[in-house]
């Protein structure tokens, strides 16, 4: 990927009790990406995309089958991408494994089987679709301040996750599910108000 | 493009590049030919809609908008014309329409398309195709649903025909979902009877030559000569495209459902399915809603409960849509006048005219009210109440018998008949048709046969045998000096009497011919024969002779010697 993770400029240190992070010096680099694959759509484009630079720029680009079709970019001030970020990673998605969270997602079916009484009554679930995310975050791990100074680490997190609708919703126990939904949602968020102030119109 | 890697390649993938590259597993649980039929819960699960606890008689669900949902009032006619095809259930072909005659732009997504297909999992029906949650891509989600088989891999083969989705896909050990026909594994075809005699999962079940169940994809519908064509549950929706009717695979593996617990249709555990649209409402059975927060595109998301061991009945359904997209709105309604008979409607005749026993208002017209059946075969034409218009027949028969039986052709009325046919064939009799008995006529006549000529006789004519020849007329009379002969020229024969047929070489008799006596030798008086040359013995022997050669004949007179000859 050819990635150069320069940390020459601290930007953020921590704020309260939130989480430290360090951005990439380039302002050009990738903070965050959403690449959403719609489901259920046939058709050669790709998804909406949602990304957030290290200069704070956020670019949306969406499909021509989309509302607001084309490439809509906005800027986000230091402190504006900083105070975002914050709350990202206060989702825990920094957190997430899909493996991990693969297991408790079966054993979570296992244990509401064994609940029902005979087959009879069994309750199931299902969407009729399940749309794929992927999700990338390349932050330095706000849990360096607290390895002590100069234990920096790279957070370099790329997450391909199917349903997450579906999943988050059935499986409300789940951390790893809600917090990456809720970073997900964020990240949404973020592009659609980006939209709207490139723009001028939320339709 | 993007490609979806199947996940066991992603996974290699990810780990080969030593990334934290997490994907996520497709659980094999969801869809099939009914909603909830897989590996979890069973390959064989029916599922039925809302309401059924294995009872028969109307299941009634009723469908709603949120009343809090953005574009409400967009959603109403769309939703109101998909309650009417689902529960009209008229199989069609050619339901795809792109393309400027879909009445969209391009770039836009047919709501109603798309709702129609949602409501169809709400009710219990999945995607007929592998689709997306089978973690396949491209256009390997478009072979028919399965699930992946012992060895956890799909396996997929198009067969020699090269088509994904069609009777002659090799597909290994993955265990098949979809109910198919067993007379002729056509997904555009369906039996007057939807049950398990006539449906199957079981690939033993499958016509001799087919490998697999073909889905309705349409390029599976090409091959089997209904371009444009797909049901409406397969997953897959294009922009500048609408699809607002169901084909036949659709409405087979509802009505299968509906068939009941028993999967027998024709008893008392079968339901009619009957959607209610409600309107604008909080709560209902289906409840559709613009609701970003739930889906990226449009998503059914139902629960269900089991009823027993391989059915399970819904118990939630709601469908969201994302309103990122460029929705087109369908506003014409269907219902009044559509064809389609709604929920309301007492009759549906396809136009919104009076006088046709259908009112313009979808009502029946009253018993006796005057109308036209559209044909000129009948007259005073009236409903019978129950939407039809009938009439008595009019009388096309002239009495004729001769000029043929005349017909009536619903368009122009009273038409002629063909004149019946008189000719036998047999050129000597006179043929003609009897208008008092009814009856052809065909009487020999001999004079048809006549040829002119006397002497050969009279030709005959034979009904059946055509002209006969006639027997050449007798000339002979009996008389040997007569000269026998038939004369053409004056239609007689002739039997003139020739003395010189009567010499009997005696000079003393004079010979003569009568026509009615034959021959007479009458003595010359006074004649005498000389002796040296005539004597008595000669004479005589001579006579002899002359009787014995047929020169004279018996009885005639011999005249004796010096008799002259004259």
């Amino acid at each position: 990927m050819g990635w150069v993770w320069l940390f020459a400029t601290s930007i953020a240190a921590q704020t309260g009790s939130g989480p430290s992070f360090s951005l990439p010096s380039k302002g050009s680099e990738v903070v965050v990406r959403l690449i959403e694959r719609i489901d259920g759509i046939e058709s050669e484009e790709a998804g909406p995309t949602t990304t957030v630079f290290a200069d704070g720029r956020v670019v949306v680009e969406r499909p021509s089958y989309m509302k607001q079709a084309g490439r809509h970019e906005t800027r986000l001030s230091p402190e504006d991408l900083r105070a975002w970020l914050a709350t990202l990673l206060e989702t825990g998605v920094t957190e997430f494994d899909s493996q991990r969270t693969r297991g408790d997602r079966e054993a979570a079916d296992r244990a509401h089987r064994l609940k029902q009484v005979g087959r009879s009554g069994t309750e199931v679930f299902d969407r009729s679709s399940a749309s794929r995310i992927d999700f990338e975050l390349y932050v330095d791990d706000f849990r360096a301040a607290a390895k002590g100074p100069g234990a920096e680490e790279t957070v370099r997190k790329k997450i391909d996750w199917r349903g997450l609708r579906r999943d988050a919703s059935r499986y409300s126990e789940l951390e790893d599910l809600q917090s990456l939904e809720a970073a997900v949602r964020m990240t949404r968020t973020l592009g659609r108000k980006s939209i709207v102030e490139a723009t001028g119109s939320a339709k | 493009m993007y490609s979806i890697l199947p996940i066991r390649r992603s996974l290699l993938l990810a780990l080969s590049l030593g990334w934290f590259f997490q994907v996520s597993t497709p659980s094999l649980s969801w869809g099939g030919a009914f909603t909830f039929a897989g590996e979890s819960n069973g390959t064989e699960v029916v599922t039925h809609p809302t309401g059924y606890t294995g009872t028969g008689g109307t299941l009634t669900v009723s469908v709603c908008i949120d009343s809090s949902s953005p574009d409400a009032a967009d959603m109403e006619i769309p939703v109101r014309n998909v309650v009417a095809n689902w529960n009209a259930r008229i199989p069609t072909t050619g339901n795809l329409v792109a393309g400027a005659a879909s009445e969209l732009s391009p770039g836009e997504f047919d709501f109603e398309s798309v709702a129609l297909h949602e409501v169809g999992h709400c009710i219990g029906l999945a995607h007929t195709n592998a689709a997306s949650e089978s973690g396949l891509s491209g256009n390997d989600r478009n072979y028919t649903k399965a699930t992946d088989g012992a060895d956890n891999t799909f396996d997929l083969d198009a067969g020699t025909d090269g088509v994904i989705g069609s009777a002659d896909d090799v597909r290994g050990d993955d265990v098949n979902l979809h109910w198919f026909r067993t007379a002729t594994n056509d997904p555009f075809t369906i039996d007057s009877v939807v049950d398990s005699t006539t449906y199957s999962q079981d690939l033993a079940d499958l016509p001799v030559g087919d490998f697999f169940p073909a889905n309705a994809d349409r390029s599976v519908a090409t091959l089997l000569g209904v371009p444009n064509s797909e049901a409406v549950m397969q997953q897959g929706t294009f922009s500048y495209e609408s699809q607002r009717t169901l084909v036949h695979d659709d409405i087979a593996t509802l009505r299968y459902a509906m068939s009941g617990l028993n999967e027998v249709a024709g008893d008392s555990d079968d339901y009619d399915l009957v959607l209610d649209y409600i309107g604008q409402a909080t709560s209902c059975d289906i409840k559709l809603a613009f609701d970003d927060a739930e889906t990226g595109f449009a998503v059914c998301s139902t629960s269900g409960v089991f009823v027993n061991a391989e059915h399970i009945r819904i118990s939630s359904a709601n469908v969201y849509f994302n309103t990122g997209f460029n929705w087109y709105f369908n506003s014409s309604l269907l219902g009044c006048g559509d064809g389609v008979l709604d929920a309301g409607e007492a009759c549906d005749d396809g136009n919104q005219i009076d006088g046709d026993c259908c009112s313009s208002t979808c009502t029946f017209e009253a018993v006796g009210s005057v109308c036209d059946d559209g044909s000129a075969c009948t007259e005073t034409d009236v409903c019978d109440g129950v939407g039809s218009c009938t009439g008595s027949l009019v009388v096309c028969d002239n009495g004729l018998f001769c000029d043929g039986e005349e017909t009536c052709d619903p368009a122009s009325g009273c038409e002629s008949g063909t004149p019946v046919g008189v000719d036998d064939g047999i050129s000597c009799t006179d043929d003609s048709c009897d208008e008092t008995l009814d009856v052809v006529l065909n009487v020999a006549n001999d004079t048809n046969c006549d040829n002119g000529l006397f002497c050969d006789g009279s030709e005959v004519c034979d009904a059946a045998l055509d002209c006969q020849a006639g027997t050449s007329v007798a000339v002979d009379d009996g008389i040997s000096c007569t000269d026998d002969s038939c004369d053409e020229t004056l239609d007689v024969v002739l039997n003139v009497a020739n003395d010189t047929n009567c010499d009997d070489f005696n000079d003393c008799t004079a010979d003569s011919c009568d026509a009615v006596l034959g021959c007479a030798h009458e003595t010359i008086e006074g004649c005498e024969i000389p002796v040296d040359a005539t004597g008595p013995t000669s004479r005589f022997m001579l006579y002899a002779l002359m009787v014995l050669l047929g020169t004279i004949g018996a009885g005639a007179v011999v005249t004796g010697p010096g008799d002259e000859r004259g």
